[in-house]
């Protein structure tokens, strides 16, 4: 079984060097192509396991295996061939004189032919966006392409598994959909997407399966839509629901026929119910909603 | 957490309630006898009294992960000592010392052997070498550690010589700089963390791939902390730092008897142990050059 597990850590104990112990054994198996959320409270332990995924730390118990190889017996840069890690601040990574350099420099370092690099170097600018962008110093770019470039020197390794530590955070709306948009284009291609986040609207969006982290320990491992249907989970491990699924829990509540999590399905959903609407019958402006709780009104 | 996690370790202890210059004059008197001495039996028991004044601190150890480095250090010392020492020549004149030889770098089998004789009253000075900076490194975070940070910017506002004081500005580039040690350490974590996740190999590899990989690293810590100075400032201005000449303070810092005691005891302590070393040579290493009769 664990021969098809990309990422899989078993028992996985960290305790910190001050003795704070911040994984209580978690357990769990990440296979090819999955687009992975972990959500969490500050202090769930989110971060320091993100770290064992590339062996930034490892295991004080238990193991954490990339690909079968125990991260103990493999170096950080071995791993890093495998998964790609995009960090939340862009600014601790960026250090070259040019964009095309920054993207560059992960490749030069496993030593790949130039050609190569410099084709994939060219296909990462290409899908952020930073193409026309490749000789600027990266310090004139905006916070927010230097989180892209910052993705685009990852995404330039093509590895298979890329993990996004807090991808929006401080983004605008655009730039949130375009980085949320090139995650599901890789998602496509067959990449396992791996994203840490505090941003439930995110989740119900993207993740095919969403592992809820409380106290160093998995709450809750299953489909976002599982878990949003938990709302005593939810106030347990400090996370709400996105505004846009409690405003539909209202419409569900008050008997509209609301399914579905992701703004495409609400709004299908919604529509499908509008003709039995109030406002879309005339001559009924003060029919009910097709509800027996609204009709008691 | 960060390697270097010198800050403010908030407690009620006698050695917080004491006044910062005591806390200097100890770390003072830890520098000075730790020169005087080379002996290393006498520089553990100093190293003792650090580790005592620690623990009455309340200080936890892992506060001071930091000494791992300081540990390379003394076995670089103790290396380079126990192959060099003997080549210095002057030996208080006794030059008919027996040097012990515990092996040589250069075997005898090997074609010229054997050859580089690392020896033991070397590497014993090179130890003790080491022991006075593991004393000092241990007594100097004591005073940031221990003493609120506003408390260490009043005592050093009310010092006066006739009418000069320390500019207050002064002050506060060397609070800051103290506040920011912590800080500018995390950021390498995090940089270290980036680069590796990037594939660059931080262990290992020769001089030239070491230097190398310092560019990664020093270039975004050293950027971020610019930045980071530069809105400190805009902040700092915008609170109307330095509108007027005359501060006051909010804390009070008194020097107490029990202050002047502990600096009394201090004084003398650290005379005995210069008289002890220089007058009749105790704490000397016999064959340690230049001192002593």
């Amino acid at each position: 079984m664990s021969a098809e597990l990309i990422l899989e850590a078993r028992d996985l104990v960290h305790t910190y060097a001050g003795g704070h112990t911040a994984l209580r054994g978690i357990s769990l198996g990440i296979r090819p192509g999955e687009f992975v959320a972990f959500v969490g409270a500050n202090g769930s332990g989110k971060t320091t396991l993100m770290k064992h995924f590339n062996g930034l730390l490892k295991p004080t118990q238990g193991q954490f295996l990339v690909s079968g190889r125990d991260t103990r017996k493999t170096t950080v840069s071995r791993l890093a061939q495998t998964i790609g890690f995009v960090f939340q601040n862009p600014d601790h990574q960026i250090f070259c004189y040019s964009v095309w350099e920054e993207t560059l420099f992960g490749l030069q370092q496993q030593k790949l032919p130039p050609a190569e690099a410099q084709a994939r170097a060219a296909r990462a600018l290409e899908m952020v966006g930073l193409a026309d962008r490749r000789d600027r110093h990266p310090r004139e770019l905006s916070r927010g392409q230097r989180q892209r470039l910052a993705t685009a020197s990852v995404l330039a390794m093509e590895t298979p598994v890329l993990v996004l530590d807090e991808p929006t955070t401080g983004q605008d709306f655009t730039a949130r959909r375009q980085i949320m948009s090139l995650a599901v284009d890789l998602h496509q291609r067959g990449r396992t997407i791996i994203m840490v986040t505090h941003d439930m609207a995110l989740v119900a969006e993207y993740a095919t399966r969403a592992i809820v982290l409380h106290a160093g320990q998995v709450a809750q491992d299953a489909a976002p839509a599982d878990i949003f249907l938990q709302p005593e989970l939810l106030a347990r491990t400090g996370l709400r629901l996105p505004p846009l699924l409690e405003l539909a829990q209202a419409l569900r509540a008050e008997g509209w026929p609301v399914e579905g999590h992701t703004v495409a399905a609400l709004a299908q959903s919604l529509q499908a119910a509008l003709p039995a609407a109030p406002w879309t019958s005339p001559g009924a402006a003060s029919a009910p909603p097709p509800s027996e709780s609204h009709a008691r009104h | 957490m960060p390697v270097i996690d010198i800050e403010y370790h908030p407690a009620d202890t006698p050695v917080h309630r004491l006044h910062p210059f005591t806390k200097l004059a100890f770390e003072l008197a830890v520098f000075i006898i730790a020169a005087v001495f080379n002996q290393p039996l006498y520089l553990l028991a100093l190293i003792a009294v650090d580790l005592a004044l620690i623990a009455l601190a309340r200080v936890p150890l892992h506060k001071f992960r930091y000494m791992r480095v300081v540990a390379y250090v003394v076995l670089f010392l103790m290396f380079t000592q126990a192959i060099w020492f003997t080549s210095f020549g002057d030996f208080g004149g006794r030059s008919d010392f027996e040097w012990r030889t515990l092996f040589h770098l250069w075997p005898a089998w090997a074609p010229g052997g054997p050859r580089v004789p690392i020896v033991f009253e070397g590497a014993l000075y090179g130890f003790s070498l080491g022991l006075r900076l593991v004393a000092i490194s241990l007594a100097f975070p004591l005073l940031i550690m221990a003493t609120h940070p506003g408390d260490l910017v009043t005592a050093l506002a009310g010092v006066r010589v006739g009418r000069w004081r320390i500019p207050p500005n002064l002050i506060f580039v060397f609070t800051s700089a103290l506040r920011y040690v912590p800080t500018v350490s995390r950021e390498f974590d995090h940089t270290i963390d980036a680069q590796r996740s990037r594939g660059v190999e931080f262990e290992g590899g020769n001089i030239f791939t070491q230097v190398r990989a310092a560019m990664p690293l020093f270039v975004p810590v050293l950027t971020s902390s610019l930045i980071r100075a530069q809105d400190l400032t805009i902040a700092l201005e915008t609170r109307a730092f330095g509108a007027v000449d005359q501060r006051t303070f909010l804390r009070e810092v008194n020097f107490r008897r029990r202050d002047a005691v502990v600096c009394l005891l201090l004084v003398v302590v650290t005379a005995a142990c210069v008289i002890a070393s220089w007058q009749f040579g105790y704490g000397l290493l016999p064959y340690t050059p230049g001192r002593g009769s």
